[in-house]
């Protein structure tokens, strides 16, 4: 009877700590999923096209962060589609806004082929400190903007070139 | 007693064998069905003009880290040694009979387009991976073949901020300009001045 009363509380304990992480385990996939859900936007000409957040990949340089949103890009038109890189802008939660770089390994189009697929599109940000304290979303087209961070502020202390990457709106 | 021991041995060689069964049944080497064609001839995809005029190179050393927090759990991280180029300048694609002016003491004025970085590059044979993990509590996650390139593109970024903080741009246009004005000297012209953004030089 003691034997059994012991197992009885194990087992419980177990199957416990099993739903907890089994719990655990699916708000993280649903906080995955909400992030990356496609988004039907159109462009200030009224052209459809398809925005899917990936990741969002954080890290320190030496007078601030770097923000990098890994997108992917649907053009359900049977023609190309010409997106201008700075129409996607970074706003915190004081509504400052940030353009998105537009030199160097960044082209300031985004082209999108005839009912085609831009996998992996980059936009990266540089944002001082200041701007990760709330929440961020990003302009996606007109009128249309993805929450890319919740209000929680982002106290990771990074080194500088230490990078982390989420698929979350939880930092 | 060695019956119970036996009994136990036997029972736990049975469940890791069926435990490995079922890791392999539903995580497959997804790996092992990848065919890649090493044959295939190079394609070009796009021929551009460039009128590019790269008045500086900045080397620059960086250690990168990445880390990728994985849905659910877990986590994978690389470290890199990254040597990089970048290649400043300005496009004069965009100059045109209109931003140059002649005046009539033969002095020219060139509205010249606003430096940008030209280029940025990774020099793969100084480039190494430092460091490579993933935690060790979460066997089933599998490494993550793009975490490395991954890692490139944020290094590049980094890089190119670097090279922004550094004073790229400014040494760029200055640069620029002394070889334009070098340029025209060689040809007569000996009063230039330049414009950009609203600025003479």
């Amino acid at each position: 009877m003691k034997g059994g009363f012991k197992v009885l509380i194990g087992g419980g304990a177990a199957a416990m700590v099993a739903v907890c992480v089994g719990l655990s385990a699916w708000l993280r996939v649903r906080e995955a999923a909400q992030l990356t859900q496609p988004n039907r936007v159109q462009t200030d000409g009224g052209t459809n096209y398809v925005v899917q957040v990936l990741e969002t990949t954080i890290g320190r340089t030496e007078n601030g962060y770097l923000l990098l949103i890994a997108t992917r890009f649907e053009n359900p038109n049977p023609y190309e589609v010409l997106l201008r890189r700075d129409g996607f802008v970074l706003l915190d939660r004081n509504q400052d806004s940030y353009q998105p770089s537009t030199t160097g390994t960044q082209s300031a189009l985004i082209k999108l082929p005839p009912n085609g697929v831009v996998e992996n599109e980059t936009l990266n940000f540089a944002v001082p400190e200041g701007a990760l304290v709330g929440a961020m979303e990003l302009k996606v087209g007109k009128d249309r903007s993805v929450l890319i961070k919740d209000d929680k502020p982002f106290d990771r202390q990074l080194n500088r070139g230490e990078f982390v990457s989420f698929r979350r709106r939880t930092w | 007693m060695w019956k119970r021991m036996k009994f136990y041995a036997v029972s736990a060689v049975i469940v890791a064998l069926a435990t490995a069964a079922l890791y392999y049944r539903f995580f497959p080497q997804r790996e092992a069905t990848i065919r890649r064609v090493v044959d295939a001839p190079a394609i070009l995809q796009q021929v551009q003009q460039l009128n590019e005029l790269v008045t500086v190179k900045y080397s620059i050393q960086k250690v990168v880290g990445l880390k990728e927090e994985k849905v659910p759990f877990g986590s994978e991280s690389v470290l890199l040694m990254v040597q990089a180029t970048v290649l400043g300048g300005v496009d004069l694609a965009s100059v045109g009979s209109e931003d140059i002016s002649v005046s009539a003491d033969s002095h020219v004025t060139i509205k010249l387009p606003p430096p940008k970085i030209m280029h940025v590059f990774i020099n793969d044979r100084d480039t190494k991976v430092w460091d490579r993990e993933k935690t060790w509590w979460t066997p089933w996650v599998g490494f993550n073949p793009d975490l490395e390139q991954k890692a490139r593109l944020a290094a590049l970024e980094a890089v190119q901020v670097a090279a922004q903080e550094m004073g790229i741009l400014s040494n760029a246009q200055q640069n620029a300009e002394t070889a334009i004005r070098g340029f025209l000297s060689t040809v007569g012209i000996e009063s230039v001045s330049f414009e950009s953004g609203g600025t003479v030089h």
